[in-house]
């Protein structure tokens, strides 16, 4: 009677031991392997082309306030640090502050670019310049047709 | 569907050590057994064998026994997982300088979230409120993007705004902040245990020192069961001659409550000292400790079961376990005893009592607790009237979060796997609904001799841009959990369909403009088979000849009818498709006057892209999942599709905000103190069976419904009912104005109202947005007559 059950038992702890082990790896994967790490940020200084520079001193000309001016830059250090997840939660957070700005919806398209979902970049690309007014300073529309036009050219090799 | 990951009911670390000795303990017995009875092979007599072979039989099966026993302890409490109902949160609250939040508005939120109101506030959790300063200490949190720790913030408002965020600390202004997100409810089966799972480390000592002085002052000592405090319960039974008190451990508690087997007889007495004893072998003191905390049955909330401290916490105090007062625990553990009997809500002065004999009981096992013990003895109880968590709450948003998780996760594991979803909720958006609702409605009955009770309303709020549901209300009890009609009741939607008529004729083939003559006249619409309808205007009132827009200003159901004939009812169908509408009405004439049944919800989504410049998503309630651990499962991302031109949107947007300034909604200006710049639409239904308004700002958007269950006339048009309860709801919130200025492809212009001509530069004329590649083809005389040069001048001063 407490043979087999010991054999069970033995049985069931080198289970653990392997679960165990197995749950840790996956673990141990999952951190390093965050989709989208290593990828350039567009939006970053060191990109290819010339971008307009995104500074505190153009927060007045971009129409935003504080709040979502740190939440654009909290999402460029978790972009950088390769949690692209999480840089869409800020850009998502900096929306909701300031749902009509269009740098806010630019930015969230060159995220899902830099992701490659080139459909969803058009979209949101879309409502950015939507956004639009004749209200809008002729510095940010300028600013913004710069931003467009990166964004079209991105988007071209999947047209 | 998603992999979840399960959560164990004791760490798996403490069956590995001791749960691997086990084998070796039983086989070591078993070998005892088996050379005993080498050695009884030669009997000196009959008996002396017989009876050795009775002890080595009764010493097979007592070990047998304990050993299917310990197979019991082991699968009951490391191989099942607890069962941890899906937990709800609202949105987060965000505070930065300009928020459009008043410092009642923090202090209410604050509340929700459970802070306490002090004089200085010293730890999480805490706040005070003077005049146009709120002083808090906010509660760390784990979000998607990151942690938020705990932090002290001063924030100083400016009328109804934030004006800065002080950090004392770092002894300067912050430009942002995020409270932690308030628990709103929980998804368990329909009869069920609720709990919120605690790590030991997160209770608080005195919590650990009350339940041990309380219920096993030997707890440490002990192996699982105490033979003095048994002697003490038999002498004590043997006296009241019958099992009246148990010297149950802490561990036999948790053993009894694993076997849901309440029973006093001697048997199970037995096995569940067996089972104690083989608990405390292989798990530690402090794992027992933790499951004991976490098991724990501690009140009855409907069908729902109150489970575990952590739970209990929210559920009596509304404060998260870590946050509990001394003389709070002391009541949760006094509550352990009989927590229907010890009920603080039903008997408060039974539960205090008790309350402070566990008290006592603290500082007569320990000195250093008595001076706190003093103080905490003249505390009222303190326990909230009623429970904020739960879903009897808020069932009918906590409804609409359930119907969203049905397309990604299965019923089961949202009611066991802990999962932590975070929604859109917005605690005081709902708040100003429900109060609307119970005020606004009582009174249209008592205004015009309705009987009392009759009406019945819905509504659904949510964000523009964003497409987040805010608040819903499912009928005029919002704790009932029954019908909910903002899901679940369709009705006809009446006018509030022409916005989608008129959006049709600007966008088609036909070249209409807002400024287009229609006809406002008796129409006769030929039907198959002969027959005939003749839909006529509200009050049998005609217009005659007028530009397009005064059909949404003065809501006219025969030039509705008359524009959507010429376009055709299938371009209002794919307009409405094209809008989000998930149905494929057919295009019957009667649909141009809303003979198209839909729920508050479904109206909400199809107004959410007018209100977003044309940009549709549709409407959610949720905005990530996790699991029991925190980690991320997943995001429903933000992503939107043009519905409708965007200056087809601005257009509509315009001629929305006429209805409001001079239209059926004016009087949304006494309803409301600030009504510029605001859109809507009202819909009355045939004999005033149903009464309804949809209407947004720039930031949000509001469908509500009033009518009656019984689809009797409940006698109220949308601007007597509906549009009350939504002004009384918007005005208690941050409704923003629609912002000024047109978007590209669109612009002003002076049109003759009387004949829809261009008449820029003119006199009596009136200003109405074109799209720029579609402006009236005619122009008034007077415009020829003046010079190009003046007519620019003109229009750089009105632009």
């Amino acid at each position: 009677m407490s043979k087999p059950l010991s054999v069970f038992s033995f049985r069931l702890v080198a289970l653990w031991l392997l679960a165990l082990l197995l749950s840790g790896c996956a673990t141990f994967g999952g951190a390093g392997g965050q989709q989208g790490a290593g990828k350039t940020n567009p939006w970053a200084s060191q990109a290819p082309y010339e971008w307009p520079p995104y500074q505190q001193s153009d927060a007045s000309d971009l129409a935003l306030g504080p709040a979502p001016q740190a939440l654009l830059a909290e999402a460029d250090a978790h972009y950088e640090a390769g949690r692209v997840s999480a840089s869409a939660a800020s850009l998502e957070r900096a929306l909701r502050l300031a749902p009509r700005s269009p740098v806010v919806w630019y930015r969230l398209a060159g995220l899902r670019a830099s992701q490659g979902d080139l459909a969803a970049a058009n979209r949101l690309a879309e409502k950015a310049s939507s956004l639009v007014t004749t209200e809008t300073s002729p510095r940010i529309r300028q600013w913004l047709s710069w931003l467009d036009d990166w964004l079209i050219s991105q988007l071209r090799p999947a047209a | 569907m998603q992999a979840i990951k399960p959560v164990p009911l004791l760490e798996w670390r403490g069956i590995f050590h001791r749960a691997a000795l086990l084998p070796f303990m039983v086989q070591k017995k078993a070998s005892r057994a088996s050379s005993k009875r080498k050695s009884k092979a030669k009997p000196k007599s009959k008996l002396w064998w017989l009876l050795s072979q009775v002890t080595v039989l009764a010493a097979v099966v007592a070990v047998g026994w304990v050993v299917w026993l310990d197979i019991q302890v082991l699968r009951e409490f490391s191989g099942k997982k607890w069962s941890v109902p899906a937990r709800v949160y609202a949105r987060p609250m965000e505070l930065y300088p300009g928020a459009a939040i008043s410092p009642d508005m923090l202090a209410r939120e604050l509340l929700v979230l459970g802070y306490r109101e002090v004089k200085t506030p010293s730890r999480a959790g805490q706040f005070k409120k003077s005049g146009s300063q709120v002083h808090l200490i906010s509660r760390p949190f784990r979000f998607w993007d990151g942690d938020e720790s705990a932090r002290e913030l001063n924030v100083r408002f400016d009328g109804d705004r934030i004006a800065a965020l002080f950090d004392p600390a770092s002894r300067s202004n912050t430009s942002l902040a995020r409270l932690d997100p308030a628990l709103i409810g929980s998804i368990y089966p329909s009869h069920g245990e609720d709990r919120i799972l605690v790590r030991l480390d997160q209770v608080p000592e005195a919590l650990v020192s009350a339940l041990i002085a309380t219920e096993d002052r030997r707890f440490y000592d002990h192996w699982g069961v105490d033979p003095k405090s048994i002697g003490r319960a038999l002498v004590a039974n043997v006296r009241a001659g019958g099992v009246a008190q148990g010297g149950s451990t802490i561990t036999q508690q948790l053993v009894k409550n694993f076997f849901l087997d309440s029973r006093r007889t001697l048997v199970r007495k037995a096995n569940e000292a067996i089972m104690s004893l083989l608990l405390e072998l292989h798990f530690s003191k402090e794992e027992i400790l933790e499951a004991y905390l976490n098991e724990i049955y501690l009140g009855q909330d409907g069908a729902r079961s109150i489970h575990g401290f952590g739970l209990a916490a929210w559920y009596w105090f509304q404060t998260p376990l870590e946050e509990l007062a001394l003389h709070e625990i002391a009541l949760l553990v006094g509550m352990v005893k009989g927590p229907s009997y010890y009920n603080p809500r039903r008997a408060p002065e039974r539960a205090l009592k008790r309350r402070n004999l566990v008290l006592q009981l603290m500082a007569d096992g320990s000195p250093a607790w008595a001076e706190e013990v003093e103080s905490a003895k003249s505390q009222p109880l303190d326990i909230v009237e009623r429970s904020v968590i739960g879903t009897s709450r808020h069932p009918a948003f906590i409804q609409l979060v359930r119907q969203q998780l049905q397309r990604d996760y299965r019923s089961q594991d949202l009611e066991s796997e802990g999962l932590r979803i975070y929604t859109t909720f917005d605690p005081l958006v709902q708040r100003a609904a429900e109060q609307a609702v119970r005020e606004r409605l009582t009174q249209l009955e008592q205004e015009r001799n309705l009987a009392i009770g009759s009406l019945q309303t819905a509504g659904v709020f949510a964000t523009t841009e964003t497409a987040e549901v805010l608040a819903v209300v499912g009928g005029r009890d919002p704790r009932a959990s029954g019908f909910n009609r903002a899901l679940m009741a369709k009705r006809p939607i009446g006018s509030l369909v022409k916005p989608a008529v008129v959006a049709a004729a600007l966008a088609g083939p036909e070249g209409y403009t807002l400024a287009s003559l229609v006809n406002d006249e008796p129409v006769t619409v030929p039907l198959p088979g002969g027959r005939e309808w003749q839909p006529k205007n509200y009050g049998e009132r005609y217009w005659g000849k007028v530009p397009a827009y005064e059909i949404l200003v003065h809501s006219l159901n025969a030039a509705t009818v008359d524009l959507g004939m010429t376009i055709g009812v299938p371009a209002v169908v794919a307009q409405l498709r094209q809008l989000g509408l998930s149905e494929d009405p057919e295009p019957f004439p009667s649909l141009l006057l809303g003979a198209l049944e839909l729920s508050p919800l479904q109206v909400a989504g199809l107004y959410q892209p007018l209100a977003a410049g044309g940009y549709q998503r549709p409407l959610s309630a949720i905005r990530e999942v996790r699991d029991a651990v925190g980690a991320p499962l997943q995001r429903y991302p933000l992503d939107v599709k043009q519905a409708m031109a965007t200056p087809v949107a601005a257009l509509l947007n315009w001629n929305m905000q006429q209805t409001v300034e001079r239209g059926t909604a004016r009087a949304l200006s006494w309803l409301m103190p600030e009504s510029a710049g605001l859109a809507g639409k009202t819909g009355t239904t045939n004999d005033l069976r149903d009464s309804w308004f949809a209407g947004f700002g720039s930031n949000m958007l509001g469908v509500v419904w009033v009518g009656r269950d019984d689809n009797e006339p409940a006698g109220l048009t949308g601007a007597s009912g509906a549009m009350r309860v939504w002004a009384d709801t918007m005005k208690s919130v941050a409704l923003e104005p629609i912002v000024t200025g047109l978007p590209n492809g669109a612009e002003w212009h002076a049109i003759k109202p009387e004949t829809g001509a261009l008449a820029d530069g003119c006199a009596d004329t009136t200003r109405v947005p074109f799209m720029s590649n579609r402006l009236p083809l005619e122009q008034d005389a007077c415009m020829q007559k003046d010079a190009p040069g003046f007519l620019k001048k003109i229009f750089n001063w009105l632009e």
